[in-house]
């Protein structure tokens, strides 16, 4: 009766795309302060940066309601300072995926870093290099392929996000209905054509990335 | 990091990075991404992309929040509305007659999602109460409150034999055919979820009503509003379904309606969604524009189309009634 609507693809694109940016450079971060670093409450960090893997997806978004909702503290001080709004918008569902998919870049990120054999680094700073220049010239370039792969698995995740991005950003079409949502909502309103086209969708676009990653890391692990 | 930079002019291609990534892409990527770490909190988002929702304007645009039994009904008024003009003054362009974004949940889902500040303009709820709720505490505008219609619970089968296998004739009056519950081949009963459903709390009154709710409560299963519990009976997972009529107008399934002297009556009302920054003046302009559309005479023949009675009796200020009484069809 109606032809298919792509705004769930665009808008899933910008969000996913969008916490991807994000999830690597906050990622790299912390993934080299895991790497190379020794800290007291080391091992909490990594603990707590590797919960959206164990806990339920609507248990990230209850925490993010509480924490950015707009009667939460922060969410308000957010709002009236800065004009953003998270809670039923797609900043909100790229806050979440964010969250969600920065576990998946972190471990083969660290892994990779962590590979990386210390003595080419400790040539580098020898050779008078400042600790920035060993990272950038030295660890990252020979870590790529962790990083790479890292980013592949983040990125699809974040387009898979369904639990937290429900709970934070609804339902809403054209605004915050990603793929996932839009394939749920299909289904609940018995439009099976419209799911069946978004679930292969999804579907080719998984098999894609785990074929793209097991390129890329096969040179190496 | 400003002092590290001149040093990649020393950096030698690391091993097993292919040369492409490596030499020019690599040393100018820093740059890269200070830009877009800059420039992405501002985007709106990536500008233009196809089909791009003009949040910017605003006024052209209407979210309305319904009942999931109002899918359809909902569908052909925004279709007809847009045909029609929409919220373009008389005589305007045709050509964008005004976008209406339909957002379909149960009612109490869609109550609460307005109580935490969901952006919808018009809420179209299939329980008074709801809107009361929402008057007390502010969101709707009380003007703009409306009653527009009267719902019909149905009980649709999987399979027609259900009903004809009752000794009952057909069109049995009260309870005849709900007693095809007990049987033994019906395994599970589908309704909406009756903590914020509409129709689920119709359900859930019409079995306890009729002595049959400790009876089937093990085959009952919910859906998270009444038109997903249509989709279990319409994907033949459920074998019954208390649903609303409503709905039914193109299904293939045997249904027959639930006297309505069952249950409490489902009233449909609606308001907009109003005060603080929650709708701008131009999409109130534009809900107030679909109401009067859906009042109206198209309105109620479109609602009539789908089995939505006129309102009888509610709260509010009654519309959509015409003056020779009831009219069954």
């Amino acid at each position: 009766m109606n032809e298919f609507d792509w705004h769930p693809v665009w808008l899933t694109l910008r969000v996913s795309i969008t916490a991807t940016f994000f999830a690597v450079v906050l990622g790299l971060a912390l993934a080299w302060l895991l790497a190379r670093k020794k800290f007291p409450g080391k091992a909490l960090l990594d603990a707590l940066l590797m919960q959206p893997l164990v806990i339920p997806p609507t248990v990230l978004g209850y925490y993010l309601l509480v924490v950015f909702g707009r009667n939460a503290a922060l969410g308000r001080l957010l709002e009236d300072w800065f004009g953003v709004t998270l809670v039923f918008t797609w900043r909100g569902a790229v806050l979440a995926s964010l969250l969600a998919s920065l576990p998946l870049f972190i471990k083969p990120a660290r892994a990779a870093m962590e590979s990386v054999d210390p003595h080419l680094e400790n040539a580098a700073r020898l050779l008078g290099k400042s600790e920035a220049a060993v990272l950038y010239t030295i660890t990252l370039p020979l870590a790529w392929r962790g990083l790479l792969a890292g980013g592949m698995m983040a990125f699809a995740r974040a387009v898979g996000d369904f639990g937290a991005t429900l709970m934070v950003a609804g339902n809403i079409p054209g605004r915050t209905q990603t793929v996932p949502i839009a394939i749920y909502d299909a289904v609940q309103l018995g439009d099976m054509d419209s799911a069946n086209t978004l679930v292969l969708l999804m579907t080719a676009f998984s098999i894609a990335v785990l074929l793209a990653v097991s390129r890329v890391t096969a040179g190496r692990y | 990091m400003a002092g590290s930079l001149p040093l990649l002019d020393t950096m030698r291609q690391p091993p097993g990075m292919p040369a492409f990534v490596c030499a020019s892409l690599w040393r100018a990527l820093p740059v890269i991404l200070a830009v877009v770490l800059l420039v992405l909190p501002v985007l709106p988002g990536f500008p233009g992309y196809p089909g791009a929702p003009n949040t910017a304007s605003g006024a052209e645009r209407l979210t309305v929040a319904a009942a999931a039994s109002l899918q359809h009904v909902f569908r052909e008024l925004a279709l007809q509305f847009r045909e029609q003009g929409g919220f373009r003054e008389q005589g305007g362009s045709r050509e964008q007659g005004g976008e209406v974004t339909l957002v379909f949940g149960a009612s109490g889902s869609l109550a609460h999602q307005i109580e935490n500040g969901a952006p919808y303009t018009l809420f179209a709820s299939a329980n008074e109460d709801l809107v009361a709720r929402l008057v007390e505490n502010g969101q709707a505008l009380p003007g703009s409150v409306a009653a527009f219609g009267e719902g019909v619970l149905a009980l649709v089968v999987r399979d027609s034999s259900l009903f004809h296998s009752q000794a009952d004739p057909p069109g049995a009056e009260e309870g005849g055919d709900l007693a095809l519950l007990r049987k033994g081949q019906v395994r599970f009963i589908a309704i909406a979820n009756p903590k914020h459903a509409p129709y689920g709390m119709a359900a859930r009154e019409v079995l306890v009503q009729a002595g049959l709710w400790n009876a089937v409560k093990d085959k009952l299963v919910f859906g998270d509003n009444v038109r997903q519990a249509l989709t279990y009976l319409e994907t033949e997972n459920a074998d019954a379904a208390f649903v609303a009529a409503s709905l039914l107008s193109r299904s293939r399934f045997p249904w027959r309606p639930v006297p309505s002297s069952a249950h409490r009556p489902i009233r449909y009302t609606l308001c907009l969604i109003g005060g603080g920054r929650r709708s701008s003046p131009g999409e109130l302009r534009a809900g107030r524009r679909f109401v009067s559309f859906l009042l109206g005479q198209r309105g109620r023949a479109i609602l009539a189309r789908y089995g939505i009675t006129p309102p009888r009796g509610t709260l509010y200020r009654e519309v959509g009634r015409p003056q020779s009484g009831r009219d069954g069809s």
